[in-house]
């Protein structure tokens, strides 16, 4: 998004804290606005969001409730969480302070939804080979992030040095990376 | 029958390898068991890994239990069994119930070491999809090998349900085999004395030793509680035995290097991971405690005065007499050991190598030296997962090379780390 | 929010979460001088079951199975809850436990 767009959308919104725009299918920080005194990292906290509402579309839809209107509103203890996809390449997750009124809060993000809607690109981004998205899934969400690659490389019979270079690998040593992955993750499939 | 102690079973080598009634045995924390184990698994797969790490067991547990039996005067099958179970509690594997035969029937665990550690550790971050107690299995199965006066490998064991995969009990079956194992050379205190060169005195032996010898008397009282876990220094302890330590990660080495022999390196990295895991949380949850603050005094942020520390924590700890052979701040520092739990397995079993295989104690020299100048003692960090990523993920700024090594025909094992 | 800073307590004895893998288990106070420790080794030995093994780390046992260790050459106190006291409680009842250890220094203050 062009300079100071994304600012000018939602730096009038009272009791916002931060705006992360994550661009799917890859779970990559696109855009982020954060007021002046936060400290969070907007790369990490945009694509544990853009796992979140990928895993909250295929529950919905295994529940047969799934409607491209969703969006996800959490309440922790210090912050009041709204996220919501705009079509399939993108979700934005509004961070509002927790006091916020949620009736305020619902009407900001529809006004501001409606906004980024005109402005985010409508063109879908080129998705990424999926052994690199394999890759940072799982040091995303391993234990012990630093040794995943190795244990996957363990696991695979696929040189780490390989691994290390996962746009790289043939079709089979992707089955076998995304096997030992699943693996290492207690998952069935990855959802990617 | 006296009552069981392990006090009196334990006994160190004038060069500082420990062991439990002849069997060599070691202090080790649930991160370094862990990580150890889901290594072992990641190179054979969780069924080869399964299996191998409970045969380990069962050899290694068969051997110690025949030696307790025999010094506690146990000689009916009711007060083997009785001695087991305790003696597994003691040793902070958690409690074991046996309902078995010669012919099989079935343990269950409460509080198993690893099955309850991996939950505590991992299970809200990851789903486990087999079984964690391979230790407490093979345990299980030689305590009725034991008990029945059977040969070791006349029992298999297999663990049905585990609360690592969120079950309500650990649920073993117990069944008799006419398939033996072939037998391996026994390792005690005279193999290990056999393996071992002469003891050396090295930089800050002042510190070293009384600290060493006060922590020795701190951990003789040590024992697992009424769950049968050792909570001490913020993580959970057992005494264990080296030898299954040892099997597990030298016969996966011996596998991996039969059927896919570039992995090899890749799993001694692994490897030599396990010492950074040991030396992170279990010396830094020692220097940590209340109960080195009164043995010691308060932490002072002097890279040399931590790395003393190190050296008596891993004697007291039953590694080996490690020495500072040489330390120069922020450039070198040399650990030197007549004897390491690595070398005497694989002097016993293996012979001369061809190159040092000793990565535990590779891996823990090089972390010592990175927690010896980059943590901040004096402040009190947690030691957390992710602390423990910031300070050893994408390399550290050392490089440690085993430049002598007992296992290729060398009097002491030498690990030189320097700064990259 | 868990008490993970420097928290004042009630009384003369702050509360930090310390170091662990137990979950909440396991809190520093602040420090005490050597004769305080004393005063609260001598306060606590009413109600608490002296279990100390050596003299340079001294341990009690509340009676709901809670430890108190005191280093008496540093003034370190650290208190160790039971681990049954449930996942919810433990702030809680370590405010509380931090609380009667200042009480235990207060009533043994010299006249």
């Amino acid at each position: 998004m062009s300079d100071r767009n994304l600012e000018r959308v939602v730096e009038e919104i009272p009791s916002l804290r931060a705006v992360f725009i994550t661009a799917m299918p890859d779970c990559l920080l696109y855009d982020s606005w954060l007021k002046a005194d936060e400290t969070w990292t907007s790369e990490e906290v945009a694509s544990y969001f853009g796992d979140l509402i990928r895993a909250n579309r295929e529950g919905l839809k295994a529940l047969r409730a799934w409607s491209s209107e969703m969006q996800v509103t959490i309440e922790s203890t210090d912050v009041l969480l709204v996220l919501r996809e705009v079509s399939a390449d993108f979700v934005v997750s509004f961070a509002f302070a927790r006091n916020a009124p949620l009736g305020m809060v619902r009407l900001h993000v529809k006004r501001a939804l409606a906004l980024l809607d005109e402005l985010l690109p409508k063109i879908r981004p080129e998705e990424r080979p999926r052994a690199l998205r394999i890759s940072e899934f799982l040091t995303r969400y391993a234990p012990d992030a630093h040794t995943a690659l190795k244990r996957a490389a363990l696991r695979s019979g696929v040189p780490v040095e390989l691994l290390e270079r996962p746009e790289h690998l043939s079709v089979q040593q992707v089955e076998q990376f995304e096997r030992s992955v699943c693996a290492i993750l207690g998952l069935d499939t990855l959802s990617l | 029958m006296s009552e069981l102690n392990l006090s009196p079973l334990r006994r160190y080598l004038p060069e500082d390898l420990m062991f439990l009634a002849g069997q060599p045995a070691v202090y080790h924390c649930h991160h370094f068991n862990l990580f150890l184990d889901q290594t072992i698994d990641d190179a054979l797969g969780p069924e080869l890994g399964g299996r191998l790490r409970t045969r380990a067991a069962r050899e290694f547990s068969h051997h110690l239990l025949q030696a307790v039996c025999a010094k506690q005067g146990a000689e009916l099958p009711p007060e083997r069994l009785q001695v087991a179970l305790e003696l597994f509690r003691l040793m902070g594997h958690g409690r074991l119930h046996l309902d078995a035969s010669p012919s099989g029937g079935a343990a269950r665990g409460t509080h198993l070491h690893y099955g309850f550690a991996w939950h505590e550790k991992y299970g809200q971050k990851v789903r486990r999809l087999d079984p964690a107690d391979a230790f407490g299995s093979g345990y299980a199965a030689a305590a009725i090998e034991v008990a029945f006066g059977l040969r070791l490998g006349a029992m298999n064991a297999h663990e049905q349900s585990c609360v690592a995969m969120r079950a309500p009990a650990c649920d073993i079956t117990l069944d008799a085999t006419q398939t033996l194992e072939e037998p391996r050379p026994f390792i005690g205190e005279a193999e290990a004395e056999a393996a071992t060169g002469p003891a050396e005195n090295g930089l800050f032996e002042d510190i070293i030793g009384p600290i060493s010898n006060g922590l020795k008397e701190f951990t003789a009282g040590v024992a697992g509680d009424e769950r049968g876990l050792v909570q001490a220094f913020g993580v959970f302890v057992t005494m264990h035995l080296a030898g299954y330590y040892n099997r597990i990660s030298f016969d996966a080495l011996e596998a991996v290097r039969a059927q896919s022999p570039h992995s090899e390196g890749v799993l001694a990295d692994l490897l030599r991971e396990s010492g950074h895991v040991c030396v992170f949380n279990t010396f830094g949850g020692i220097l940590l405690s209340p109960e080195w603050e009164g043995l010691v005094g308060p932490l002072v942020d002097d890279p040399g005065q931590i790395l003393a520390f190190c050296m008596a924590m891993g004697r007291a700890l039953g590694f080996g007499r490690w020495i500072v052979a040489d330390f120069q701040p922020e450039r070198r520092f040399v650990l030197r050991t007549p004897c390491s739990y690595e070398s005497t397995y694989y002097r016993t079993r293996f012979g001369i190598a061809e190159r040092p295989v000793e990565y535990f104690l590779q891996g823990a020299a090089l972390a010592m030296a990175q927690l010896a100048h980059r943590v901040h003692w004096t402040a009190r960090p947690q030691l957390t997962p992710e602390y423990y990523q910031q300070l050893f993920k994408g390399g550290v700024p050392w490089r440690a090379e085993q430049t002598r090594a007992i296992v290729c025909g060398a009097p002491v094992s030498e690990i030189v780390v320097t700064r990259v | 929010m868990l008490a993970t800073r420097e928290d004042d307590s009630g009384g003369c004895l702050t509360l930090r979460l310390a170091h662990s893998c137990y979950r909440h288990l396991i809190w520093d106070c602040g420090l005490v001088n050597e004769e305080q420790a004393a005063r609260l080794l001598s306060g606590l030995s009413r109600r608490y079951a002296d279990e100390s093994r050596f003299a340079w780390v001294r341990e009690l046992t509340h009676p709901d199975g809670h430890s108190i260790v005191v280093v008496p050459r540093t003034g370190r106190v650290q208190i160790r809850l039971h681990y049954l006291t449930p996942h919810g409680e433990r702030e809680r009842c370590a405010r509380q436990v931090v609380g009667e250890l200042s009480a235990a220094l207060r009533c043994c203050e010299p006249v």
